[in-house]
């Protein structure tokens, strides 16, 4: 029997180095948007599309292969790019987190994902997806980037005058845009990188931006 | 050199700085199938003119230095002999030579590098 997983505790400070660190790694650091799949490139990592894997696996994404191969649903790839490239992101994440702790379940098919399901307790495998969510925000909306790009949209929206809801929609969908997320992932990011903004979205601004239809987070599993 | 036909189709795409997805969109050809092919999942294309097809997608001029390693590997995929090695009447006499001893002697990796040498005029060091 496998012993438990050992899971890393690791800020949200030490997150954003991280991926500050692996940005510059790949001269993406001043790139918008990052490019994930030309860094899944040079990683070495492998992107495997494969039709209705969501239906088939009861997931939109998972990494194999002792973290080498990104497996993704075909039609998220092609038909939702902003969440497909957070998937990647957040599939990525797994590999520079938790590549090490996950070498004793050599996961490779149904038995050994159920086998690995089994050694993790439901909070510690909560606590992987939350930091893999985490970094992935973290590459993808740098926050010194993202910083920049709000006080750009600021000025250039407001103006000097107050931020009403519908200069903030502006800008949020703007920021989504030019990252290349969703407005979801965009809102969980200004709140932790900038106070100021996040302050100001009402809960009607932000219902607006995601409505209730729209689907949670990606669902990405390790296996 | 690639030593399969997964990596020197990747190792080309990359050679061009191109995505799998904008290698796709480019060309015309199913993402899935291509990352297979890729993830070396599945064999090459045997029908020529598929596997012609594909040399253009990864910009791969017919008749090249670089056509004749993409369809050796192509044909290595399949487990197979590239077709235009037989118009040489020695190899379907050495071929069978070939796995005899290679069957029955089990080839060390010495011999393979004595073997490569010969056939490359390079030293085998």
């Amino acid at each position: 029997m496998n012993p438990p997983l050992y899971v890393p505790i690791i800020s949200d400070e030490e997150l954003s180095q991280i991926a500050s660190a692996f940005l510059e790694k790949h001269s993406q650091s001043d790139l918008l948007p990052v490019h994930i799949e030309k860094i899944c490139d040079r990683e070495g990592v492998g992107l495997l599309i494969v039709p209705d894997l969501t239906s088939l696996k009861n997931t939109e994404a998972y990494i194999a292969n002792n973290c080498e191969v990104i497996v993704m649903d075909q039609n998220v790839f092609e038909t939702q790019v902003d969440r497909a490239r957070f998937g990647i992101a957040h599939e990525l994440s797994h590999r520079i987190l938790h590549t090490a702790h996950l070498e004793q379940f050599p996961i490779s098919d149904a038995d050994s994902y159920e086998a690995f399901h089994s050694a993790v307790s439901v909070d510690n495998l909560a606590i992987i997806e939350d930091q893999a969510y985490s970094l992935a925000g973290h590459l993808l909306m740098p926050s010194n980037l993202l910083n920049a790009e709000i006080e750009r949209l600021i000025n250039e929206e407001a103006a000097g005058n107050e931020l009403t809801d519908n200069i903030i929609q502006r800008i949020v969908r703007a920021l989504a845009a030019t990252f290349m997320v969703s407005a979801d992932a965009m809102l969980r990011q200004i709140k932790k990188v900038n106070n100021l903004l996040h302050q100001a979205i009402t809960d009607e601004t932000r219902a607006i931006l995601v409505p209730p239809y729209v689907r949670a987070p990606v669902i990405a599993s390790i296996r | 050199m690639n030593s399969t036909f997964a990596n020197f189709i990747k190792e080309r795409r990359l050679g061009q700085d191109l995505t799998l997805r904008q290698l796709c969109q480019n060309t015309g050809y199913d993402v899935a199938y291509i990352s297979r092919l890729e993830n070396g999942l599945i064999d090459a294309p045997s029908d020529i003119e598929k596997l012609k097809a594909l040399a253009k997608a990864y910009s791969i001029q017919l008749g090249s230095e670089t056509w004749m390693e993409f369809s050796d590997l192509a044909a290595t995929s399949r487990r197979s002999v590239p077709e235009d090695t037989y118009a040489n009447p020695v190899v379907p006499r050495f071929l069978p030579v070939f796995y005899r001893k290679m069957r029955k002697d089990k080839l060390t990796s010495e011999d393979i590098k004595q073997l490569t040498s010969l056939l490359t005029g390079e030293s085998a060091e």
